[in-house]
């Protein structure tokens, strides 16, 4: 148990660290035309004011997350038997921490603005080619998913084989020694339960795909050709991470099942940790490298006919007054579900559009009890005496 | 080719669109046999209502510049003559209105002629 609770403590702490650098880094991530949610000339994200709103917040993010280690190290050395319910709490207690150090800075940049008067275009744009524009099913990995789709019937295949010589009681579950502590009568429901999980993942993993893609594309105004060429970019690199995740959560579902039906099969783990670790990475080091939407990257543009770098004509108005708080987005008009973050590099909802208020209400509803339920759960349970 | 729209603009956002697409077809950048995006996916792409983009198409396939087909979708036309009377209308109102600010004919005509060109060249898209 003290193992574990090492191990799971050091998980603790990484997990911390990485996520505190990652929010003081968010407004690097941003894009160029966003001060903490606030749309703004691109050309004034480097006026000192700017600068010294981005560093503070990133300060802000770095005392809060030292003091959220220092506090995990703490309850480590007094109550190491309750580590595993800090694995829940500390990281979580980032998000406030990160709204705290958000929201003054969000009314500074909307003061900022007002008092320089800076004005911002309205524009939306579409692009008339169909690889530009959103919906475009052809934009996903499908080499990944047919790759993943082959792991999950060669272990489909592999279970019917093995189905046969397998004796009338298999073990389903192992403990962290390989040693089984679950055992079900031998059916084929039970040899191809985890090949069906197995499925449902991958289909989980196209709904995501497709939702991405799907997703509102967000144009910069000052130069809306490489915005496009950008998001085509992004979306290619994107692809490759999520397939990449998609294929390694194939293969380690199936890894799982082997001991199963190969008696004495140990899980090969020096594979799983990279199988695991590789397409976080991935994912981590698309955004960092291509930033939202594409914006940090530099791709060729196709140049069109005569007249595809007019000039804009620019509203005097623009659509922060969509963004609450400068982080949720609510516009009635716009049929989107998925936004790119104005903070970030995530994609958000558009909270106007039902299917999302639904969703955010059985999600909300279920985080609520699940979190109290499991609190209780961890705080009353023996083995972490 | 680019479209853009501005959502707080005095003009509705359909003959933003539909003039969008006419620009589009006068300089090149829509060549006629291209296909239009899907009503739904232009919308989509833009923000804006789907009733809105149906309604610019309706306009532009009245006005002879794009063909609907119900399973191929919108696509440019090559040079039609469309709706003549209209464009005519339209044109004699442009001449009355070079009438009332007591413009000359040759005056006008020179203007004619200079946005004719700018609409051939590319350009002309970006409004005042």
């Amino acid at each position: 148990m003290q193992e574990m609770n090492l191990f799971l403590f050091l998980t603790n702490l990484a997990v911390i660290a990485l996520c505190g650098i990652l929010s003081a880094a968010v407004p690097a991530l941003t894009r160029k035309s966003y001060l903490f949610g606030v749309k703004i000339p691109m050309e004034q994200r480097g006026c000192p004011e700017a600068k010294r709103l981005i560093r503070r917040y990133a300060a802000v993010c770095a005392l809060c997350a030292a003091g959220i280690l220092a506090l995990n190290a703490a309850q480590y050395v007094f109550f190491p038997g309750r580590t595993l319910v800090a694995m829940l709490y500390y990281p979580l207690l980032l998000i406030p921490m990160q709204m705290l150090a958000y929201v003054p800075n969000w009314r500074a940049a909307l003061r900022l603005k007002r008092e320089r008067g800076w004005q911002v275009s309205d524009a939306a744009f579409a692009e008339t080619g169909s690889a530009f524009s959103r919906g475009n099913l052809r934009a996903l990995p499908w080499g990944w998913y047919a790759a993943s789709l082959a792991v999950i019937l060669a272990s489909v295949v592999a279970a019917l084989a093995r189905y046969p010589s397998l004796p009338e009681v298999i073990p389903t579950h192992f403990d962290i020694n390989m040693q089984p502590d679950a055992w079900a009568a031998k059916s084929i429901g039970n040899v191809l339960a985890l090949p069906l999980v197995n499925l449902g993942m991958l289909l989980l993993m196209y709904a995501t795909g497709i939702a991405l893609v799907k997703a509102k594309l967000q144009i910069d105004p000052q130069d809306p050709a490489l915005s496009f060429a950008q998001h085509r970019a992004y979306r290619r690199l994107m692809g490759h991470a999520f397939g990449l995740l998609t294929f390694s959560l194939a293969l380690v579902i199936a890894l799982m099942g082997l001991p199963t039906l190969f008696e004495g099969f140990k899980i090969p783990f020096w594979l799983v940790i990279p199988l695991i670790l590789l397409p976080t990475a991935g994912l981590i080091g698309v955004v960092v490298y291509a930033g939202q939407g594409g914006c940090k990257l530099k791709p060729k543009i196709i140049m069109e006919a005569p007249g595809a770098s007019g000039k804009i004509g620019f509203s005097q108005r623009d659509d922060d007054r969509y963004w609450a708080l400068g982080l949720f987005y609510h516009n009635r008009e716009d049929p989107a579900i998925l936004v790119e973050d104005r903070f970030g590099s995530n994609l958000g909802f558009n909270y106007a559009r039902l299917p999302v208020k639904i969703a955010l209400g059985i999600f909300l509803a279920a985080f609520a009890a699940g979190y109290a339920w499991l609190t209780v759960l961890l705080w009353n349970a023996e083995v972490f005496a | 080719m680019i479209l853009q729209i501005d959502t707080h603009s005095a003009q509705p956002l359909y003959e933003q669109l539909r003039d969008q697409v006419v620009f589009g077809i006068a300089d090149g950048r829509l060549a006629a046999g291209e296909a239009l995006p899907s009503v739904r996916r232009l919308a989509a792409d833009l923000g804006i209502n789907f009733h809105t983009v149906s309604k610019a198409y309706a306009a532009l396939a009245e006005e002879g510049y794009i063909a609907v087909d119900r399973r191929r979708g919108a696509a440019v036309r090559a040079a039609t003559g469309g709706d003549v009377p209209k464009f005519v209308g339209q044109l004699t109102l442009c001449a009355a209105q070079a009438l009332c600010r007591g413009m000359a004919e040759e005056d006008f005509i020179e203007l004619c002629r200079g946005c004719y060109r700018q609409a051939q060249e590319g350009g002309a898209s970006c409004k005042k």
